[in-house]
Order: C-alpha cells, then structure tokens, then sequence
C-alpha cells in the first residue's frame, strides 16, 4: 500500500508543517519585495524636512540598521545622505513637558552640516533661544568631535539639544570611525569685566543715597530672571572699587536665583573695580546679571566713568520705537473710539516701574504717526516717575512715528519706557489694520 | 429560445438573490465600514477577488491531500499567507487605498465569504469550477459594496469621483447633488446602516417576487 | 492613555459594533434571544480577553525580536482558533451542559472579525501590557452590551407589523442605524 494514511497524526503534523513553512517562504519573499517600497513612501514625508539639510540629495533610511547603537533612546530616526553624510532626526523634553523635536546633519567628514527644530513649543524668547540663527549658528560651526556648548538663559532646551546631538554624535563617529572624547566640556564664554558687559536687558538704575567724599552709597534696581532686584552698593570713592554690596529686595525664583545673593557670593565684589571679573553663580546666571549690573552702575556713577557695555536703556538709541525692545513692559492696546477714516484712539496699558499705566493714544492711521497722548491712570512711584507724564513731557510724543526715536524723561526711566511701549504697541496695531 | 431567456435572467437573479452581501449577508463587517467613497470599494473588491479565487485555486488543488478534521487551519493558514501578501502590495504600490481601508485588509482573513466558499465549494470540486465560483462570487461581492458606495458617496458628499489609487490622480469628478444640499450623515454611522437596510429590504423583496413568480409558473 | 477612559471608549464610544462595525456577523444571527446573547456575549468576553493576551505576548516575545512582524496575521489567526478548539474540547470534557448551550456559538467565534480586529489593533495602537488587558476587556463588554440590548429590542418587534420586504434582518439594520445615531452623541466626550 503505497498511499499513506491520511488519518495518521504524523501525516496531519507533516501537512501542517510543509504548508506553514511553504507560506512562511511565499511571505518572507513578499516582505522582501515591499518593504523597501514601503519604506520609501514612508520616508517620503520626512523627506522635506531632510532635504533642509542636503538639498537635492537620495537618503536611506538606515534607522533599523543603526539604531542599536543609540543607548539614549533619544534618536527617532537616523537617514543617510548618499555621498553627502548624516541625519538624525531626535527629540527632548526642555522646558515645556510635551518635548520637541529636532535634527541635526552631519558631514562625512564631521562637520555638523545642520541644526534645525521640527517641532517645538519652548517658552517664546526664552527656551525657543535655543532655535534661533545666534545658537543655531553656533553649533554649525562644530564638528562631531567637539563638544556642545549650552546657551545660558535657555539651559533647560539646551541641555536637551545637547544630549540629543551627543547621542547623535555618539552613533556618527561611532559609524565613521572618528576618535572623540565623549566628556568634554564646551568652554563656558569668558566672564568679561564689569565695565564692558551689556546690562541693557537688566533696566539698572541707580540713586545716589550719600556720599561723603570717602565712601558714596547708591540705591540701585535692576532685572533678575522674573522680578527686579533691589540692592544697595558701598563704594570707596578713593581706589573706586566696591565696598560692599546688601540685597535690599530678591524678587527672583527662590531657591534658585538667590543663590547668587549668599552673603559667601556676594562677598566676592568686594575691592572689585571696573576692569574686574567676578564670575556669575551656576545656576543663577539672571540674578548674578543683575547684581552685576547694579554694582557696574554704582562704580560708573561714583568714578564718572561711561560703562563701555551700556547701561539702562537708552531711549531713542539709534532704533526707533518700533525696534525698541518692549516685552518687559508687557503692553497692550485695545481700539478705544474709531474717530474717522484717518484717526482711530487706542486704549493702552503697559508695566512701568512698579505698577502699570495707562494712556489713551490717538493715532493718525494716514500718516501712522501719534496725534495725542492721554495718561488715564498712572501707578508708578509719585514725585518720581509722573516726571514723565508732565505735559510738557508729553508734547514730545506729538507726532512721533515708528520710525522716531523719543528721548527718555531723565530719572524717570520705567514710566518713560511704559510710555513708549504703549505708543509702539497702538502704532503697531494701526499700522496692522 | 425560452431556455436561454430563462437562463439569462437566472444568472440575473443569482446575482441578486445569492447576493453574498445583501442575500446572504456575509462579509458585512466591511461592506458597512469602507463604503463611503467608489475608490475604496473597488479597491477592496478586487483585493477580495483576487484573495478569493487564489484561495479557491490552492484548497481545491489540495483537497484530495487534506484530511477533514484539520482542514479549518489549513484553509486558515493558507487564506491568511494570501491575506498578508495582498495587503503588503497594496501598502506598497498603493499608499492611499492602504490608509483608507485601514484594518479592514487584513480583516480580510475572516471575511466569512472566503472561508464559505472554500468550504461549501473549493473543496468539493476541481480547480477550473472553482476559479469560476471564485471570479463570480467575487464579482458580485464588488458589485454589491459598489452599489452601496454608489449610494453612500452621492448621498453624503454629493460628488461622484474616482481617483488612480497609484497615483492619486482624479479620474473624474461629477457634482451630482449641489452644495450644501448634501446629507453628510451619509457618510457615518447612521447612514450606512440606513442604505444597507434599504439594499437587503429591496434584494429580499426581488426574492420574493422571483419566488412568487416561480410559484405561479408551476402552477 | 488614563485606564477608565480607555475603558469606556472600548465599550461605549467607539463601540466595536455601532462605531466600527466589526463583529456585524455573528451579530445578527446572535441577537434574536437575550438567553443566547448573553450566552454568547460572556463566550466572545473571555475568547478575546485571553486571545488578545496570548497574542500580544507571542508578537512582543517571538515576532518581534525575530523581525517576523508580517507574520501576525497568520500567528494571530491560528492563536485564535486554536485557542477557541482548546476551549471547546475543555468545555465539552469538563461540563457538558454548558457545552450544550454554548457549543454552537464557539465555532462562530473563530471568525468573529472582533477578536483578530482587537488582537491586531493592540499592537498597531503600541499599548502596553495592562492597557492591553483593559482594552481587551471593554471592548468586547461593549459587543456584549450592544447584543443584550439588540436581542430585547428584537424580542419585542416580533410582534409587530414590519413591511414584508424588511422583515428579519433589515429591520434589524434599521435599528442599528438609530441606535448608532444615539451612541455617536459620546463621540465627543474623551
């Protein structure tokens, strides 16, 4: 009987068998066929934002092949550009907890060929620092074997960058055989001497309190990270360097920038002059800028020396309003009365020195130029800043453009800059209609 | 004379009455669910098809090697190879009709429509009838799911349109329905059941009709 | 993704019946009865929870490493029947009387679109080990609750003057569009 038995267990188990390894085969052969196709459609979407980097150029998506290499998990998907180099496309978490997105190119021969964010919603002006030309200029002018610097006042989305282009490194030289020291540390930027930093963010003004031809005590203000910060600066008008500094008022993030207030810190500006260094504190690198700045100011007002880095800000230094940088002031406007076809009045609010002020601001919308400016309710320090609201203070506005630049009421400097910003912000807003 | 017009209308009416979809309701899982639009429903049509006559081809030709209490996983493994095959193509040649049909290709395997052929007919009979029965079934599976995407793509978007699912190229484009006037719940839900009701209700009717008609034939 | 709502998305807002329109099959031969729907409900509830589990594990530990991805299909499938033929045989050897009621019905479930549609969508949805479980349960709680309410409704048409063309399964497709017009007002709710 040649025929076998159909009913046996061994028959059923062979037939079985044959028939899943036959299938097995008749797949593996289809996967090998399609998948790269697959492969390729799906790398056509990201292929516009591949082609930032290397115009023009044929990528591969070797992200299975490579990414086992990758020990961060921070790297989504790694792409080659043929004859060209390296993509990597990675994410982080900065400072907004839903993380971006970014990627990084590099050369065959290392040099990081691109840097740009995909996706990202890093805190405006602040972490999204970490994107703009300044930094992205910066880490296109290293190589894969150098190491990356972190950008101060954006440390959190930087850190990030760095860890992902470190990962991406890490696989990259690993891939190119290129020798590197995975520890280094980017040189942190020299800290420059007193007199030649720029403390224009920081809003420094300074008050003489005494001076008794020995020693001249000044009251001064200045910008932290979130608040102003209030100090009072000893200086020996004889060798025309700082006594001694006490914080009067902290507004910054407790248990962060205060730091930079310990008496040990402070104590380090004492005998310090306008051509000294005192180092910022890690971690504190805002407060430590305005503490430096307060110190800077007393030392030039007490030695009449101009500081060569530049001081409060300046009003109507060369860029006109509408450069002017307001967002400290925080102002806004909302249409008050359409008068006619050529006049419109905003209602305006803005942050002066320590409260906020209001005006109603007449727009010519023809000419894009103030016609009248009203101060409805003014919440600075009286006797001080409503120098600045005088009529005659006022007049100067008539007639101002964007274009124009309006001088500062002298010691009247945040009412002034609250004025200002409230006449960029309605001259904007006409000029958006 | 009489015997092919008799013929003729009994393949009409296999069409109608041994309707897989709305005669015999199988495979209704998907003829509800991709219906919205005539790209989709020629797409999975032919996908059915082509899965359905293959399968047939391969149970009948080793149906005399099969044993009778394991065929259920044979016909399982074999549908589901053709199954994976098919839709690797279409997700490689045809992006857009794979996103659209989604998780319905490989719902395919248990299209009940493909199991029942293969075991009320491709394992009782030769290869040639059962490519036959394959193609047939087939067919009237598509036509079935184009009708109801007919309906359900006039009705819910009031454009009629088919576009190369290769290259995502507009074949055509017909405004049938003005707009504004159209009836958007058409495309959900409600309105699939809705047109599928009405379909069987009208093939049940048809039924009745054809077998009253008989009835009073004999008579 | 938060446990409850996953949860009730199973079961109630993308009802795997009124919203996706898997399982229609044996839906609509099933519904007729409450006593075989219920039956039949509990029976689809513990294949597809201990399927789904079964497959989840056999594509994170085997396929996956073995870069065997494509085979899901057939590995899920045959998971599957086996199991269900498992089932039957432990049922029919260890208590006939509930094999009795239930035998019919076992069968039927192997090509229940719901149980290879969960298995496979645990996986392209990426969930993890216990969203598995939770997903695996709600959704056929959802299949269960859907044919309960079905079978009364049903139950209580017999009685009525339904046109002759309708009657039987259309009408009962008519029912399903109103009632899947009730459960798309959740649609917004997660």
């Amino acid at each position: 009987m040649g025929k076998l038995d159909h009913n046996s267990a061994l028959y059923k188990a062979i037939l079985l068998g044959v028939l899943c390894a036959v299938c097995g085969l008749l797949l593996s052969v289809a996967n090998a066929i399609t998948a790269p196709i697959i492969a390729e459609n799906a790398l056509a979407t990201i292929k516009a934002s591949l082609e930032e980097i290397y115009p023009g150029a044929t990528f591969n998506d070797v992200t299975d092949k490579l990414i086992e290499k990758d020990e961060t998990g921070l790297v989504d998907g790694i792409y080659e550009a043929e004859g060209k180099g390296y993509v990597f496309t990675l994410h982080g978490v900065g400072y907004n907890s839903n993380g971006f997105t970014f990627m990084v190119g590099f050369d065959n021969d290392g040099k990081i060929s691109g840097y740009t964010a995909l996706e990202q919603q890093e805190t405006s002006g602040i972490g999204s620092r970490a994107f703009d030309d300044e930094y992205v200029s910066t880490i296109t002018s290293l190589t894969s074997a150098d190491p990356i610097p972190l950008l101060s006042g954006a440390t959190l989305t930087s850190t990030a960058v760095q860890n992902g282009i470190d990962a991406a490194k890490a696989i990259f030289n690993d891939v190119q055989g290129i020798s590197y020291d995975p520890n280094a540390q980017a040189e942190v930027p020299e800290q420059q001497p007193f007199g030649n930093e720029d403390y224009s963010k920081t809003d420094v003004t300074c008050t003489e309190v005494s001076n008794d031809g020995t020693t001249a005590v000044y009251h001064c203000t200045a910008k932290g990270f979130e608040g102003t910060n209030e100090a009072d600066v000893e200086i020996d008008l004889s060798t025309g360097t700082i006594k001694s500094i006490k914080v009067t008022a902290f507004n910054d993030t407790p248990g962060v920038g205060d730091t930079a207030t310990a008496d040990a810190e402070l104590a380090r500006y004492a005998g310090k002059g306008l051509s000294d260094v005192v180092d910022s504190t890690t971690g504190a690198s805002f407060t430590s800028l305005s503490l430096r700045a307060m110190a800077a100011n007393a030392l030039s007002a007490a030695t009449g020396t101009e500081l060569a880095g530049g001081s409060a800000p300046e009003a109507g230094s060369g860029s006109g309003l509408g450069s002017e940088d307001f967002t400290a002031n925080e102002a806004g406007c909302i249409v008050y009365t359409n008068l006619d076809d050529t006049a419109v009045e905003y209602k305006c609010s803005a942050k002066g020195y320590q409260g906020i002020n209001k005006a109603i601001v007449t727009v010519d919308t023809t000419k894009g130029t103030v016609t009248n400016i009203e101060i409805t309710e003014f919440n600075d320090t009286p006797g001080v800043g409503d120098a600045a609201t005088a009529d005659t203070e006022l007049e100067r506005y008539k007639g101002a453009s964007l274009e124009s630049s309006v001088d500062a009421t002298t010691s009247a400097t945040f009412t002034s800059a609250s004025i200002r910003a409230m006449i960029a912000a309605a001259l904007n807003m006409a000029a958006g209609r | 004379m009489s015997e092919k017009k008799e013929k003729k209308q009994s393949l009409f009416t296999r069409l109608l009455v041994e309707n897989p979809v709305f005669g015999l309701y199988l495979g209704i899982c998907s003829a509800l669910a991709i219906t919205t639009n005539i790209n989709n429903a020629i797409g999975m049509g032919i996908a059915v098809t082509i899965v359905l006559t293959l399968s047939n081809i391969l149970v009948s030709s080793i149906r005399n090697l099969t044993p009778n209490d394991i065929h259920i996983p044979v016909y399982i493994v074999i549908i589901a190879t053709l199954v994976t095959i098919v839709g690797m193509v279409i997700q490689a040649y045809t992006p857009s009709l794979y996103s659209a049909l989604g998780a319905f290709i490989d719902l395919i395997v248990v299209n009940c429509i493909i199991l029942g052929r293969a075991e009320a007919f491709a394992s009782m009979n030769p290869i040639g009838p059962s490519i036959l029965d394959g193609l047939t079934m087939g067919f009237s599976y598509t036509l079935s799911i184009l009708t109801m995407s007919f309906f359900r793509q006039i009705l819910g978007t009031g454009v009629l349109s088919l576009s190369n699912p290769f290259t995502n190229a507009e074949i055509f484009s017909l405004r049938l329905i003005p707009e504004g006037f159209e009836l958007p719940f058409f495309k959900e839900q409600f309105g699939a059941f809705i047109t599928f009701a009405c379909l069987a209700a009208a093939v049940s009717a048809y039924k009745t009709h054809v077998e009253n008609k008989e009835k009073s034939a004999e008579l | 993704m938060n446990l409850f709502t996953l949860f009730i998305s199973a079961m109630l807002i993308n009802n795997i019946i009124l919203s996706k329109f898997i399982g229609m099959c044996p839906f609509m031969g099933v519904s007729t009865k409450m006593e075989s729907a219920v039956g039949m409900g509990l029976a689809v509830i513990f294949v597809v929870f201990c399927a789904s589990v079964l497959s989840y594990g056999l594509y994170y530990a085997v396929l996956e490493p073995l870069h065997l991805e494509y085979m899901k299909l057939i590995c899920f499938i045959l998971v599957i029947a086996a199991f269900v033929q498992f089932v039957e045989l432990f049922i029919k050897k260890n208590s006939p009387s509930l094999y009795k009621q239930l035998g019919i019905y076992l069968p039927l479930i192997t090509t229940n679109c719901a149980v290879l549609y969960v298995a496979l969508d645990n996986i392209t949805q990426e969930y993890s080990l216990i969203e598995t479980i939770v997903n695996s349960i709600g959704v056929p709680a959802g299949f269960m609750l859907m044919l309960c309410i079905f079978s009364t409704i049903r139950e209580r048409l017999r009685g009525n003057d339904v046109p002759e063309a309708f009657q039987g399964n259309p009408i009962a497709f008519i029912i399903a569009a109103i009632m899947a017009l009730a459960f798309s007002s959740l649609a917004g709710l997660v």
